[in-house]
């Protein structure tokens, strides 16, 4: 990298190649041993878990072993002279009685530990929604990026499948695992063949999962495709805000006919999948009736050649009942673990990954408002070659208010998103007060910008907590201000709760819901409320406005803004008039700066912009 | 806690019960999917078959012990057990596949038909938040505990269950009534305790829904794409981790209380399957020694009465597990097919609309259903056809309504909308539509090519659709894309789609209006997105892109309104005025003030220029 050490990596453009992208994001060689290891690490202290877990595999695996010995006995009471039903009833109720013990021993063990696995599950969905949203912005362009992390959520969203599945499944391995030995143990001694077979078993299904699984995994993002479309599809079609043009423009039809093909190739990929698991259960069941098979002849053949007497012949088939039905439940853990595993490895990596933006120590020392250049700035996506900026060189003095103005396109948007420090530029530098922005750490830059983009919408917190970006230490008399700033005071005021109102139906019945300008109005106010902000960023703050509400904003602009720097992006070319300076970009560059006053003596864009917006204003005067 | 959200009040919902549940959900199955049926039968029976099979083993080795078979009887007998449970075996773990294939696919199909659905809603159910909530409470269980699939699965195992039951107690009754009978009490205790404990666990679940509700809203938030930048700049990643903590920690709690509970249930259900297990062995030895309670068995016997009632237990067991699981998710799915439920969109026929001669509004009252603020308060006018009108007001006075009213998407309260003198109502619903064509303030773009998306009643007319774009200034934006006008849009959805700005999309959106062949042309804030230049070739092009239609503009931008005929003054949900811009400015009115807050700033410079 020929970027120096003092600033932030950018690992939007460092991630593009696929095979340095794998590299960083799986960076760990995928094996069992350390799937489990690090699904473990969390719980290695947890002796009460430990011990548990041990108890259980003894209970749990000791249960079957109660059967076998029962039979035992009984048969062989049968067989004896002396045998009453007394002494059978009392056979059976020490065996119901050890029987009692030992499974709701197993029961409790299970269930008592059951949450620690649920918990555990949760952790580590908080660490991957915290790593979704601090992750750094840049990545979301990284075309490639979104693809190889979709699906995180795979293993963090279900009791009985993926990480939490596991931890249940490798929890009750370890009874099986214990009836496994002993039963096998005990056929072994009278024929090692019994006990091979049912090994044979579990590695022939096992194999045969690990192949079908690992077969789906490798078609997961096909999967994840195809179930992406269908859900956005019929979100798209069931979305209530697309109701109106949905119903006059009549696009039922077009739906269900959007929707079909994806059906097919979701269900055609499905049966492949099945194909193969067909296929492969032949051998499986081959091998689960073979235990029976092997195992009754040996037997029987032992017992008419007169080495095996009743009553061990009797426990014996029974153990072997038993042990089939062991071994096939072991196989089913250990594929299920196997495939669960994989997608566990996807989860992990991704929440293990170094995805934020680091590095750089640059600062801007101080308050009051900052001084912005542009210096040969250049940007392109990731991933394209369309130069958005193109050697954009912008000076904003501190404390100036500027306005950015364009036709749609000019790339107005990401030069905000530039000046931030949500992307890195790709060539050139960012000044702010004369330091490079990109050597500056991204969370200290973003706190110098008050940012308001279009679009906005709060989220279901109270309104105070929505101005504060915080639910801790909200200073109430700077929201208020902050509130009557923004010109929102008035509305927040006759509500019932003032700014404790909850936002949104969500989560409160009663909670508000804002129109398109009182939410762009919150957002000032959020803008505001940060001590910190020394610079004022905002995108048509006026848009949804009537005519007296847009002049109402222009007139504040200045208690508003208190001496901050001020970017602003406006179509309406008359509230430029407020501005110091106006900066016209177009195609990339800036192709126009100066007062309002410059621009419209000389010809260009600017001027005809601004004659063509106002001579409807002209013509009617006349 | 908070509060549970009382929906019971809300009059409108239809009620479904657990059985009109199960029906809807059957009759849909049925209608999609019949195979899934078979399949399913099919593998209740392989799967009791493949578990009652398994007594045989013992039974018939033991029998051959007594009879004194040889080797080769012997080996007759195992091959043929095993060739019956090769192909039992076999045959489930074919159908246990062919489930999972009919699974996914109505996996796939049930988000299709719930949209679907919607799309057959009147339109006035979608702005009821009464109905947005059901959506909600209807996708919620669906999608976050598969409930769908959860009913079918746990069916599965009750039919299961159920044949095996049958085939065991077939078997057991040979050997004792009474002891079956004893078996059946027990068996009744056992459910005793499990219903008990299903009732707590729906208690819980249903204390736990608006928590979880909360904990589904925090953490989709935190992964939603239009969140993240906000999430960045102000920081706000801590609060919302703060949010999630917070309830992570309440479920925790509640989840051990939970499963600690189950696990003294299970304990108590021990000792009643240890009682069982006493019954079974004490009952089968004893009864394999002497006659006392009935005629001596045989040792094979021994271990079929033994064996058969473990099973029998088990399964019981399973059975009333999948039957509780399947009365739980029917629950959950209550409001899913309320939803379904939901009375669809007449479309009442009518005569069809003859050529326009004018459209007038008379005397209409309007409110949003379940909303106290009068909208609309005796609002009367009249258009002529080929006349363009600009609707002007406040934020919030009703201009859109407007719009939705002379959609047809809502009815007035009172008074009547007339075209050509007749109510709006006695025309043809889809014929009505298919004569207007709106740009809607809040329009949206559908995940299809740019050709459907424009052309939306697929007329093919590429001439048309070329000429079109041209007017709009989209050709060079189309033509730069890799498949033109068949690149489809919405890139969450296909890869090689397009997004297009925000400018881009709204001159799409006028293309597909202007594109319409219809009577009337509704423009509602159509430039809001659009750069000075694009927004005056609109203006400019408004009568040639309207080609003498009735058209009716709606702007904040108040230029828009000098090159219309005349102008409507919406004020208090009434015309406040219907004239000509010059003839308003004159007077004193809302219209002159609005105009001059925007024109002032462009006049002072008329006068700067010309000094230049």
């Amino acid at each position: 990298m020929s970027q120096t050490t003092t600033h932030r990596r950018n690992l939007a453009v460092d991630l593009l190649d696929q095979d340095r992208r794998k590299q960083h994001l799986h960076s760990r060689p995928r094996t069992l041993p350390r799937t489990l290891a690090r699904m473990y690490r969390p719980m290695r202290k947890n002796k009460r878990l430990v011990v548990a877990s041990i108890l259980y595999a003894l209970t749990a695996g000791l249960l079957p072993l109660l059967g076998v010995g029962v039979m035992h006995t009984l048969v062989g009471l049968l067989n004896a002279p002396d045998a009453t039903p007394r002494s059978m009833l009392l056979a059976a109720g020490m065996y119901a009685g050890a029987f009692f013990v030992l499974s709701a021993a197993s029961a409790l063990l299970n269930h008592y530990n059951y949450t620690s696995f649920c918990a555990q599950r949760i952790r580590l969905l908080n660490a991957a929604l915290d790593q979704e949203m601090t992750m750094d912005y840049g990545l979301f362009e990284n075309p490639g990026f979104k693809d190889d992390v979709a699906g995180w959520d795979r293993a963090l969203s279900s009791n009985d499948s993926g990480l939490e599945g596991t931890y249940h499944q490798i929890f009750r391995l370890g009874g099986t695992l214990v009836s496994a030995l002993l039963l096998g143990g005990l056929l072994a001694f009278t024929s090692p063949w019994i006990a091979l077979i049912g090994l044979a078993f579990v590695a022939i299904t096992y194999a045969a999962q690990a192949h079908v699984t690992h077969y789906k995994h490798e078609r997961r993002e096909q999967v994840s495709r195809l179930s992406r479309q269908l859900e956005n599809l019929s979100q798209e079609a069931a979305d209530f805000r697309a109701g109106k043009d949905l119903r006059l423009f009549d696009m039922g039809g077009r739906f269900q006919a959007a929707f079909a093909p994806l059906l097919k190739a979701n269900r055609a990929l499905y049966r492949v999948f099945t194909r193969r698991e067909v296929q492969l259960s032949v051998p499986e069941s081959l091998a689960l009736v073979a235990i029976d098979l092997v195992g009754a002849l040996v037997l029987v053949h032992r017992y008419l050649a007169g080495g095996l007497p009743l009553a061990q012949l009797v426990m014996l088939l029974t153990a072997l009942s038993l042990f089939a039905r062991t071994m096939q439940e072991m196989a089913r853990q250990l594929a299920s673990i196997k495939d669960e595993t994989r997608y566990v490895d996807d989860t992990m990596d991704f929440i293990d990954a170094d995805l934020q933006s680091r590095g750089g120590e640059g600062d801007v020392p101080g308050e009051g408002p900052v001084e912005v250049t542009f210096e040969d700035v250049s940007f392109h996506y990731p991933g394209h070659d369309a130069l958005v900026l193109q050697h954009l060189n912008l000076h904003i003095p501190a404390g100036q208010t500027c306005a950015l103005v364009g036709v749609n396109g000019a790339g107005k948007t990401t030069l905000v998103k530039l000046l931030c420090g949500l992307y890195l530029p790709t060539g050139g530098r960012i000044l702010i007060n004369g330091v490079e922005a990109a050597t500056i750490p991204q969370e200290r830059l973003f706190s110098l910008f008050g940012v308001v983009f279009q679009e906005v919408e709060p989220l279901a917190f109270t309104i105070a907590e929505n101005v504060a970006a915080t639910d801790r230490g909200i200073d109430r008399a700077r929201v208020e201000s902050c509130l009557k700033t923004a010109g929102l005071w008035d509305k927040v005021r006759s509500l019932p709760k003032g700014m404790d109102s909850p936002m949104l139906k969500v989560i409160e019945e009663d909670g508000v819901i804002l129109s398109g300008g009182e939410n762009q109005k919150l957002m000032i106010a959020r803008a505001l409320y940060r001590q910190g902000t020394r610079m004022m960023v905002m995108d048509e703050p006026t848009a949804a406005l009537d005519a007296l509400a847009e002049q109402r904003i222009y007139q504040e602009f200045d208690s508003l803004l208190r001496g901050r720097t001020a970017l602003f992006i406006s179509h309406r070319l008359a509230s430029t008039r407020f501005c110091d300076r106006i900066v016209l970009l177009d195609g990339g560059r800036v192709a126009q700066q100066g007062t309002h006053e410059e621009l419209i003596a000389r010809p260009g864009l600017y001027r005809q912009m601004f004659l063509t917006q106002g001579k409807y204003y002209q013509e009617a005067q006349a | 806690m908070s509060t549970q959200h009382s929906h019971k009040a809300a009059g409108a919902l239809p009620a479904v019960s657990a059985g009109k549940t199960v029906k809807t959900l059957l009759a849909i199955l049925w209608r999609h999917d019949r195979g899934y049926f078979a399949v399913l039968c099919l593998l209740a029976l392989t799967g009791a078959g493949s578990s009652l099979i398994n007594l045989l083993l013992p039974k018939m080795m033991l029998d051959g012990i007594q009879m004194g078979w040889d080797a080769g009887r012997f080996l007759q007998a195992v091959l043929l057990y095993a060739a019956a449970k090769f192909v039992m075996v076999q045959a489930n773990a074919w159908l246990t596949r062919r489930e999972k294939e009919h699974y996914f696919h109505m996996e796939s199909l049930f988000p299709m038909l719930f949209a679907e659905k919607t799309m057959r809603l009147p339109y006035p159910t979608l702005e009821d938040p009464e109905i947005l909530d059901l959506k909600e409470r209807a996708l919620f269980p669906v999608t976050h505990y598969g409930a769908l699939m959860q009913l079918f699965s746990s069916a599965l195992d009750t039919l299961k269950a159920l044949l095996t039951l049958v085939g065991l107690a077939a078997l057991l009754v040979t050997f004792s009534w009474w002891f079956v009978l004893a078996l059946l009490v027990l068996c009744a205790v056992a459910m005793a305790l499990s219903a008990r404990f299903m009732r707590y666990m729906q208690r819980v679940m249903q204390e736990m829904i608006p928590v979880n509700r909360r904990y589904g809203y925090y953490t989709s938030t935190a992964t939603k794409a239009e969140f993240q930048k906000e999430m960045r700049l102000y920081g706000m990643s801590e609060l919302m981790r703060r949010k999630v903590n917070g309830y992570t920690d309440e479920i925790t709690v509640w989840l051990h209380r939970m499963y600690a509970r189950r696990g003294n249930n299970e304990a108590m259900q021990a000792l009643i399957t240890a009682l069982m297990r006493f019954m079974a062995y004490g009952y089968a030895a004893v009864r394999t020694l002497t006659p006392t309670w009935g005629p001596q068995i045989s040792l094979g016997d021994f271990s079929v009465v033994v064996l058969a009632t473990e099973n029998f237990f088990a399964t019981f067991m399973q059975l009333v597990t999948g039957l509780f699981s399947a009365i739980q998710t029917v629950g959950y799915l209550v409001p899913f097919c309320q939803y379904l439920a939901l009375p669809e969109a007449a479309q009442p026929g009518g005569a069809a609309p003859e050529p326009m001669r004018t459209l007038a509004f008379d005397n209409v009252r309007f409110r949003y259903p379940n909303t106290d603020r009068v909208i609309l308060d005796g609002l009367s006018f009249e258009i002529k056809a080929g006349e363009k009108i600009s609707i002007v007001g406040l934020n919030n006075a009703g201009k859109s309504t407007i719009v939705k009213l002379i959609c047809r998407l809502f009815e007035p309260d009172e008074g009547r909308i007339l075209y050509n003198g007749l109510d709006i109502r006695a025309y043809d619903y889809a014929a009505w539509q298919k004569q207007l064509s709106c740009v809607f303030q809040d329009f949206r773009l559908f995940p299809f090519s740019l050709r459907d998306n424009i052309d939306t009643q697929g007329t093919g007319d590429e001439q048309r659709l070329r000429g079109v774009l041209n007017e709009i200034g989209l050709t060079e934006a189309v033509d730069a894309l890799p498949h033109g006008l068949d690149t489809r849009l919405n890139k969450s959805i296909w890869e090689d789609a397009t997004d297009f700005s925000g400018g881009q999309r709204q001159k799409l959106a006028i293309a597909r209006s202007l594109f319409r062949p219809a009577e009337m042309v509704i423009l509602d804030e159509p430039t809001a997105a659009l750069d000075p230049l694009a927004e005056s070739e609109v203006y400019e092009h408004f009568h040639q892109l309207t080609r003498g239609r009735t058209a009716i503009f709606i702007s904040h931008r108040m230029s828009s309104s000098t090159f219309c005929d005349r102008i409507l003054l919406l004020q208090d949900g009434r015309a406040a005025a219907f004239d000509s811009h010059h003839n308003l400015m004159r007077g004193h009115n809302l219209y002159r003030q609005l105009f001059e807050a925007q024109a002032q700033n462009y006049r002072a410079q008329r006068v700067e220029e010309q000094s230049v």
